[in-house]
């Protein structure tokens, strides 16, 4: 296991340096150049050749592209000119965030994903099966703009159930720790309803479909015939079972939340890494778009180291030597 | 065999009928089937595939699945107690407690994730109420019971780790740790190499003497029904058509359909290179012809077979057959 680890390790470093090359590649084909909007009417053409040539060399992209190592080894990844920070204390500022409404987003739809996926496999056709297959259904096909939409005007403007937009009461900003992190959770109720969506129904379809493959297995009805309650078979000797893809897919999804959380957000308003995503793409910050998704690549990477070591956790058969 | 009839049975199962439906579909896989099981004896069915001789062990614990499966009818009296009409707690109580399974797949008939230790502890603690460390003893001793070398190893082990005949070994195990009542081997060595076999047929019937308990074995393979039985219960479409003792069955078959299974066996004394076979296949279960199921694959067959359904008519003290044409001679 520890050799798999360094050895998993290590992979990592040739993978993400290859997505990185080609997100240089891809960068330095898009249009628009990172003076586009700046919008002096006093400033000559001379001079903003000047500044581009000071914020952003015309020099090919692998070139740009070893530079960025080099200087990333030195802990600096590059400087966000509209921020006038480094880009790493911009990304830092908006990270927290995302990370937690992608993270409320994974435990919710987990906490609801999975249980309903048991129940739907273990009464299969039922009424409790058909009407959770078509919210699953209707989850995966919702588009998330749309419901933000729809949940915003129902639950925030007509109700005044909910906050409109942000992260938090700029009234309470010097309350207490514990009365600010509530206020937090009340403002990302409505934003991990919607990323969690369609995180539920993928949840439980999965369940659902690896549930209904164990339970026809010859274990279950071994089980069963040692004459164990339908519980113990369900939730013991089936679910260990059958949460062995499941596992695979949280690896998968937690990349995905991320990257989702770029529509929620800024549906929402929320200062989180996918609403500085989007606008540092507006904004032609490729220092910041770079710096961004050099940390979704690392996230990804890490997420499926992660979900490598569980599946070895979760099934004996796989043993990394 | 006659003086174990004189003993009241252990299990009499009386006219059982576990019926499918499905899509406006019945298919009567065991249809009226009804046979005792008396202490200590080794009830063989023998059958072809889809002849409903699981599903008729399958239902004595009521572990056919409900829907699609249905006992329409009938009774299983173990030790007087009917397991149809019990609780469903009742049920799981004797379930691996009174009968116990093996089944024919020993690669997947253990759970992938859990020790072995684990499988064999669980049903002791669930049915003798042990605890952990006391089943984990007896797991060990259970392991060496059925001749696993190095148990207190094995016990810690994956199923994954061990071959099929361990694996096997490993259910004979688990089925026999509370020591049953009755055991239901369902083709138990179908899945294993011949030598693997003769291995677990002999670790069977040493302890079914061992620990005196009765043993239902379901197989295709008459050699093993030799080797294995006292009486034979011969299947068809559903439906009993022979049942006697073993050396009546091999020495004196009287139903056709049993006459062409024992035909139907290699023999090496003869020069003949051909087998010989029953002609055509097994009739669809859903769709019997009227009268003698096995009427298009006999080969002397009646009018009276197109008819109507012989009774199965006791020719000879314990030896039942249900035919019209070779059945019905000492009446």
């Amino acid at each position: 296991m520890k050799n798999y680890l360094i050895r998993r390790i290590l992979q990592i470093i040739p993978v993400f340096l290859g997505i990185l090359f080609i997100l240089f590649f891809i960068i330095s084909k898009a249009p628009g150049s990172i003076t586009d909007n700046i919008m002096d009417p006093r400033m000559t053409p001379e001079m903003r050749a000047a500044l581009q040539e000071k914020l952003d060399p015309n020099l090919p992209f692998y070139v740009k592209f070893w530079n960025w190592i080099v200087e990333a080894l030195h802990g600096n990844f590059g400087f966000s000119n509209q921020h006038y920070k480094p880009v790493v204390d911009v990304i830092g500022a908006n990270i927290g965030c995302t990370f937690a409404l992608a993270l409320t987003a994974m435990i919710l739809s987990m906490l609801i994903g999975i249980p309903a996926g048991i129940v739907s496999a273990t009464r299969q056709y039922s009424a409790v099966d058909n009407v959770l297959t078509v919210f699953s259904l209707a989850g995966l096909a919702f588009p998330t703009f749309f419901l933000g939409l729809l949940l915003l005007k129902v639950f925030a403007i007509d109700l005044r159930w909910f906050p409109i937009f942000g992260l938090s009461n700029a009234t309470l900003a010097h309350a207490p720790f514990l009365t600010r992190l509530g206020d937090m959770a009340y403002h990302l109720i409505l934003p991990a309803i919607v990323l969690g969506l369609a995180e539920t129904a993928s949840f439980m379809r999965y369940t659902r479909s690896s549930m209904l493959e164990v339970i026809r297995s010859d274990y279950i009805r071994t089980a069963r015939a040692k004459g164990l309650n339908e519980k113990v078979v369900i939730y013991k000797h089936a679910f260990r079972n059958a949460m062995i893809p499941i596992v695979t897919l949280l690896g998968f999804r937690i990349p995905g939340l991320i990257s989702g959380a770029l529509m929620t957000e800024t549906v929402f308003s929320l200062p989180g890494v996918g609403k500085l995503s989007v606008e540092a793409v507006n904004t032609r910050n490729y220092p910041l778009l770079l710096g961004i998704n050099a940390m979704l690549t690392m996230t990804t990477l890490i997420a499926t180291l992660v979900a490598d070591v569980l599946y070895a956790v979760v099934d004996p058969r796989i043993r990394y030597d | 065999m006659t003086e174990m009839n004189e003993r009241k049975p252990l299990l009499e199962v009386k006219n059982l009928k576990t019926y499918f439906h499905s899509n406006g579909n019945t298919v009567k896989a065991v249809d009226d089937v009804s046979f005792e099981v008396y202490q200590g004896e080794t009830l063989g069915i023998v059958g072809e595939s889809g002849c409903g001789k699981s599903i008729t062990c399958m239902s004595l614990a009521r572990l056919v699945e409900t829907p699609p499966g249905k006992y329409e009818g009938g009774e299983i009296l173990l030790e007087g107690e009917d397991m149809l009409k019990i609780s469903d707690a009742r049920m799981r109580e004797i379930r691996g407690n009174k009968i116990s399974y093996i089944f024919q797949e020993p690669m997947t008939s253990l759970n992938p994730v859990f020790r072995i230790g684990m499988q064999i502890e669980e049903v002791l603690m669930l049915h003798q109420g042990l605890s952990k460390e006391e089943a984990h003893a007896r797991a060990i001793e259970a392991l060496d019971m059925v001749r696993i070398p190095n148990p207190e190893r094995i016990v810690n082990e994956y199923p994954f780790a061990l071959s099929g005949g361990m694996r096997q070994r490993v259910m004979i195990a688990m089925a026999l740790a509370c020591s049953p009542k009755i055991l239901v081997a369902d083709e138990p060595t179908t899945a294993l190499d011949v030598t693997i076999q003769a291995q677990v047929l002999d670790l069977m019937n040493d302890l079914k003497k061992k620990i005196d308990t009765s043993i239902l074995f379901i197989t295709h393979d008459l050699s093993v029904i030799a080797e294995m039985a006292d009486r034979v219960m011969v299947m068809y479409a559903g439906k009993v058509v022979e049942l006697a003792d073993v050396e009546t069955i091999f020495g004196n078959p009287l139903h056709p359909y049993t006459r062409g299974l024992i035909s139907s066996r290699p023999d090496m004394s003869t020069s003949s290179t051909r087998l010989n076979v029953i002609p055509g296949n097994v009739p669809d279960l859903s769709d019997l012809p009227v009268g003698c199921a096995f009427q298009s694959r006999c080969g002397v067959v009646c009018d009276k077979c197109r008819q109507g359904t012989a009774e199965l008519v006791e020719v000879e003290p314990g030896h039942f057959v249900r035919c019209f044409v070779t059945g019905g001679k000492k009446e």
